[in-house]
């Protein structure tokens, strides 16, 4: 029981790793909790059931292009918010509020509030490992998911963008005293995390369907993983995803189900009262 | 004669404190110009006007005879401006080499850049720490790597602000010898803020005594020292 606890708490714990890994991105470009986070990545999947499912596009000419547009909503979104006159905190939050309910109207006002169902993934098979039994979908969410935090870990500790999106981070001015138009790396940084959002969307719909809602859950618990893990820590943000979804496992077999959610609103309260910047974010606060 | 920076008539105030009156400087191309003057004499908000973080108010600012006004932080440096500070402005998570890596990064493919960048932290006596980042270096290799960082950009023209403050004195003199070297082999100009006046006297090939956001008089350091303006700001 405790390594089918520990898979099931691994698998969800990745996709809630992947919105924490999103939502901290956006964050260390711009110190800004992007809420839009959920909903743009709702869009992105519906419009892939439209684009995949309703008008039989090909996968390989339909997910390229949603990808595409979660990346043009992030890159927008971060556009948006540089545009904000005098701008401040409160207003940047209210505008990625407000960026959500767009969403999400846009996502009713087309599809309705009924939940439909994505079917891009092949047929689900049991694979039996000695005595322990996989589903063949969840492995591949499971893989998808630390490909694509290996693949950014990589990206940006070794490609020409990666080291200028962490030096954009890290101190925008040196960054510009460099040359690097740092504007532009944060419209970067708002677009791969758009990217991840809507990957995890995708990977998220075979177990939730779709609906307009389906990514509130998975967004408040990508939150708390990222305030557990530090949001400017993009390891502490993954490790917080793990620990949130396999904690949430053993809290749901051993304590409670239906009460499992309210794990992730207590760990919010923990950590930001105990731990203010989260565990994983000490390491690289040293000014120089 | 065409210089590589020439500024004249720059003015630039906060408010209603006037930090730049009139400066005029000029710059001959791969030499060494050494800004001098008492504290609030408005040094730094001069290196703060030519790197683009403050916008002048009044004259003129032009490099390789392209006007600089009106141009933002990172086109500057794009046209070969660097800069170091008196804290070097490093970034926690790099790595020596990345720091390089970084400074080639808005200009193009990293591909085939490693033997050139290897070199200049050779040069620059870093060879050894290329993997170690900023926190776990000196000040002093802090200071190098700053230097490094604006070699492997290609600038043309150095800023070098306050380089000395904060090192031992054999430190100082390791520094001495590290910028003759590297200016002999990258051929760069340097602009160069400094308090101490021994290195002053051992890297400028002219010297600009600047007071109360003025310029006063632009020589070598030799004419500079017997003109009247000079024995009047050490009196």
């Amino acid at each position: 029981m405790v390594i089918t606890l520990l898979s099931t708490g691994l698998l969800i714990g990745c996709l809630y790793a992947l919105m924490a890994l999103a939502l901290s991105l956006s964050y260390r470009a711009s110190e800004i909790t992007n809420f839009a986070q959920g909903d743009t990545a709702s869009l992105s999947a519906y419009l892939l059931l439209l684009w995949a499912m309703n008008w039989q596009w090909s996968l390989y000419i339909a997910l390229p292009l949603v990808l595409l547009f979660a990346f043009g909503l992030g890159w927008m979104t971060e556009r948006l918010l540089a545009w904000i006159p005098d701008p401040n905190h409160f207003k940047s939050v209210i505008l990625t509020l407000g960026l959500q309910i767009l969403c999400f109207g846009i996502i009713t006002s087309i599809w309705g509030s009924e939940q439909q169902s994505l079917h891009i993934f092949p047929q689900a098979d049991l694979l039996t490992l000695g005595q322990w039994q996989f589903n063949s979908r969840d492995l591949i969410s499971f893989g998808v998911a630390v490909l694509l935090m290996l693949g950014v870990g990589v990206g940006l500790r070794y490609s020409r963008l990666g080291l200028m999106i962490q030096a954009s981070q890290q101190n925008p001015t040196a960054a510009r005293l460099l040359g690097i138009s740092v504007s532009k790396m944060r419209a970067l940084s708002f677009g791969i995390s758009g990217m991840i959002g809507a990957i995890a969307a995708l990977l998220i719909s075979p177990i939730v369907s779709l609906d307009p809602s389906m990514m509130w859950e998975p967004l408040l618990k990508g939150f708390a993983a990222a305030v557990l893990g530090g949001m400017r820590s993009l390891k502490g943000a993954i490790l917080g995803g793990l620990l949130l979804g396999i904690a949430e496992s053993f809290f749901g077999y051993y304590i409670s189900l239906p009460y499992k959610s309210l794990l992730a609103l207590t760990l919010i309260v923990i950590v930001l009262w105990l731990k203010p910047r989260g565990l994983g974010e000490a390491k690289h606060q040293i000014k120089l | 004669m065409s210089y590589l920076l020439q500024i004249d008539d720059l003015g630039h105030q906060f408010g209603e404190i006037v930090a730049l009156e009139a400066v005029d400087l000029s710059l001959a191309t791969q030499s060494c110009l050494a800004i001098v003057g008492p504290n609030g004499a408005g040094k730094s908000t001069l290196f703060n006007c030519i790197s683009g973080l403050y916008r002048p108010l009044r004259g003129t600012l032009s490099f390789r005879g392209q006007s600089l006004l009106g141009k933002s932080i990172e086109q500057i440096a794009r046209l070969g401006i660097a800069r170091t500070f008196q804290q070097p402005k490093l970034f926690a998570s790099l790595s020596v080499l990345q720091h390089l890596q970084l400074a080639q990064a808005p200009y193009g493919p990293l591909r085939g850049t490693l033997p050139l960048l290897r070199q200049i932290l050779a040069d620059c006596g870093l060879s050894a720490l290329q993997g170690q980042k900023p926190p776990s270096l000196s000040f002093g290799q802090q200071k190098s790597l700053s230097i490094a960082r604006c070699l492997a950009s290609h600038a043309q023209l150095i800023l070098l602000d306050e380089p000395a403050a904060g090192l031992s004195e054999a430190e100082k003199t390791a520094f001495i010898h590290l910028i003759q070297d590297l200016r002999t082999k990258y051929q760069f100009s340097i602009l160069l803020v400094e308090h101490q006046l021994t290195i002053v006297e051992a890297l400028a090939d002219e010297v600009l005594l600047l007071d109360q956001g003025k310029s006063l008089i632009q020589a070598n350091w030799e004419a500079v020292k017997r003109s009247t303006e000079w024995q009047k700001y050490k009196g």
